[in-house]
């Protein structure tokens, strides 16, 4: 159980960036009543939303953001002349390598070639598949903080990837369509 | 008012100090990005995007405190923090009290 009480350390800074503090200090130095060294003094800390009320820092906030914004229209994965994307959502697949397991974010992409993973931030491809080459596509669920998370097994070249994203039902069906795609049915011997 | 390092697990419980003052700001960033998405400047992708970060943060620092079981010194150090912030708070708003303070000892 926590205790009760009224306000804790988060409380306190936050009402003071709500609220903001505004720092004014002016000081000379002088000897012998000759004034020597000037000192001006003007500081403001607040949240941002609290800066732009007061109409400041309202340029840098305006470039901050559409300067982050041209970075990401510029940024796409790279795909192949005749590559069409079929299913894209934001995901993550299991990394287990060496010292390092984790969870590695990026945007999963269905084409009617492959599937992969691409981060934007470095650009990469955190993994990437042919079609052709995917054995068997399963879903299963996993327990993590007490909490049931489903997730995506792609089994390929005999490796399992496992894979999240946010709706692992519609990714499976992205995927299945994908297969169903007469590219990459093989033809019956005759 | 001190803020105790258990000396017996010393990188439990540093690993708590830090991932407390981490948490602390995590909760102020929180609450400012409340602010920022309630305040309408911010158009639909940005407001996703702060989200999906801030959730990936509050995931990451979940794992790492379920990792090396630091729910309970992260709690203490917390209490103890907020006890320094109502402490300080109650000086400054009845400055009466101090003075007791003061002449207790």
């Amino acid at each position: 159980m926590k205790p009760e009480r009224d306000y804790g350390l988060v409380d306190i800074l936050d009402r003071l960036l709500n609220k903001g503090v505004i720092l004014n200090a002016d000081l000379i130095i002088t000897v012998a009543g000759v004034p020597l060294i000037g000192l001006s003094l003007k500081a403001a800390l607040a949240s941002i939303e609290t800066m732009l009320d007061y109409g400041m820092l309202e340029a840098w906030d305006r470039e901050t953001r559409n300067w982050y914004k041209n970075q990401l229209m510029e940024r796409r994965p790279s795909l192949a002349e005749d590559e069409v994307i079929l299913y894209k959502t934001f995901g993550y697949i299991w990394y287990n390598e060496g010292l390092i397991s984790s969870w590695r974010p990026g945007f999963w992409y269905v084409t009617n070639e492959r599937i992969f993973l691409w981060r934007r931030e470095p650009d990469e491809d955190l993994f990437e598949t042919y079609l052709d080459r995917i054995a068997s596509v399963k879903t299963g669920t996993e327990i993590e903080f007490g909490k049931d998370r489903e997730e995506l097994n792609l089994e390929v070249d005999g490796w399992i990837a496992r894979i999240r994203s946010s709706d692992v039902l519609a990714f499976e069906d992205a995927i299945r369509k994908a297969l169903f795609n007469p590219r990459y049915q093989t033809e019956p011997e005759l | 008012m001190a803020l105790e390092v258990d000396e017996k697990n010393l990188k439990q419980g540093l690993l708590g100090l830090v991932v407390a003052l981490v948490e602390i700001i995590q909760d102020l960033v929180e609450r400012q990005a409340i602010r920022r998405i309630e305040g309408g400047r911010l158009d639909e992708d940005e407001i996703e995007r702060l989200g999906k970060a801030l959730i990936d943060l509050d995931e990451a620092i979940e794992k790492i405190k379920q990792d090396n079981d630091l729910e309970d010194v992260v709690n203490s150090v917390i209490v103890s923090l907020d006890d320094v912030a109502e402490d300080l708070l109650n000086k400054f708003l009845n400055p009466e009290s101090w003075a007791e303070e003061v002449d207790e000892t």
